[in-house]
């Protein structure tokens, strides 16, 4: 019987429980050092251990990871106001990362960094564990059909059992372009609604 | 012309072997881009092209000063062998922007690889 996937409803412990077993398996390393602030360079990660950390998170919690930066999409969405043609985070584009981002690291970035050193400062783990819990929330996790729990299916997509129908995941950037465009909604009705 | 970046990496071959074992198509399409699936799969083995592809990434990404997983992305980073001529790089997203704003105009690149290990060099010009 398979084990249900995990849900946005986890617990940070839960989500941090399930990362640190997978990192420590990549890594062949004690579960017990994948803390929330440690980064993957002191865990001894090299570039091909991440992209094997990022296939075995999607694997283990049903998710694509994203392939690309939020404030790369957010710059396609928003344009130069999130990102400067020289590649200086706006404080927009500061904004915006702290909302998607409300970790630690997000917080500590200086003004002006770029988008290479938002990246470096987010090789952390409770930045992944963040990422996580946003790609959980836009995973389907119930059948449309018959509301039974998913299970992984084929590749990138989760499966249900009883209906023996399998459903897509969304891929990562589309996860953050489609929460860039609620974004940038809400603070447009904000704006608007604010007194002159 | 001027050096503008000069990068090294080598790539053990049995890992990336292990890699592809494990995770087939998936690693694949999150390293390489079609052209290059498509070359190395050509290949008898592919392990020792993805290999020396996947070194060159990782050396064209320190020539160009950012590394990998800072906005520069794999598939940003292609190898590219014309009919008969030597490999070349092609630079993609938010590697051409970072290639552009550091004025590189061409690159030079070579890769070999021996048993064990794929090496790859790459210097970023400009003219």
């Amino acid at each position: 019987m398979p084990t249900p996937l995990p849900t946005a409803a986890w617990t940070d412990a839960q989500l941090l429980d399930l990362f640190a077993g997978v990192v420590a398996r990549s890594l062949r390393i004690d579960a017990a050092r994948v803390t929330p602030d440690a980064t993957f360079t002191a865990l001894g990660a090299e570039s091909l251990d991440l992209v094997e950390i990022t296939l075995d998170v999607e694997l283990a919690f049903g998710v694509l990871w994203p392939e690309r930066h939020v404030l790369e999409i957010a710059r396609e969405e928003l344009g130069p106001a999130t990102v400067s043609d020289e590649g200086r985070i706006t404080a927009l584009g500061m904004a915006l990362l702290r909302d998607r981002l409300p970790v630690a690291a997000c917080a500590d970035l200086p003004a002006e960094t770029t988008i290479a050193g938002a990246t470096a400062a987010f090789l952390r783990v409770d930045v992944w564990v963040h990422v996580i819990r946003v790609l959980l929330a836009a995973a389907p996790r119930c059948c449309p059909t018959c509301g039974a729990a998913l299970v992984l299916g084929s590749p990138a997509r989760v499966a249900c059992r009883p209906c023996g129908r399998e459903f897509d995941l969304l891929p990562g950037d589309e996860v953050n372009r489609a929460w860039i465009r609620q974004w940038r909604e809400g603070r447009a009705g904000t704006a608007s609604a604010s007194p002159e | 012309m001027d050096i503008v970046g000069i990068g090294t990496d080598a790539c053990e071959i049995d890992r990336i072997a292990a890699s592809l074992e494990k995770y087939g198509d998936r690693f694949l399409k999150k390293i390489y881009t079609d052209g290059e699936i498509a070359y190395c799969r050509r290949k008898r083995d592919p392990a020792p092209s993805l290999a020396a592809r996947f070194a060159a990434k990782e050396a064209a990404s320190k020539a160009l000063g950012t590394g990998l997983s800072r906005g520069v992305f794999w598939t940003d980073i292609e190898v590219v062998r014309g009919q008969g001529g030597p490999p070349t790089i092609v630079f993609h997203g938010g590697a051409a922007a970072r290639f552009a704003a550091i004025g590189g105009t061409g690159s030079l690149l070579t890769l070999t690889h021996a048993r064990d290990l794929a090496i790859a060099h790459v210097l970023l010009l400009k003219r």
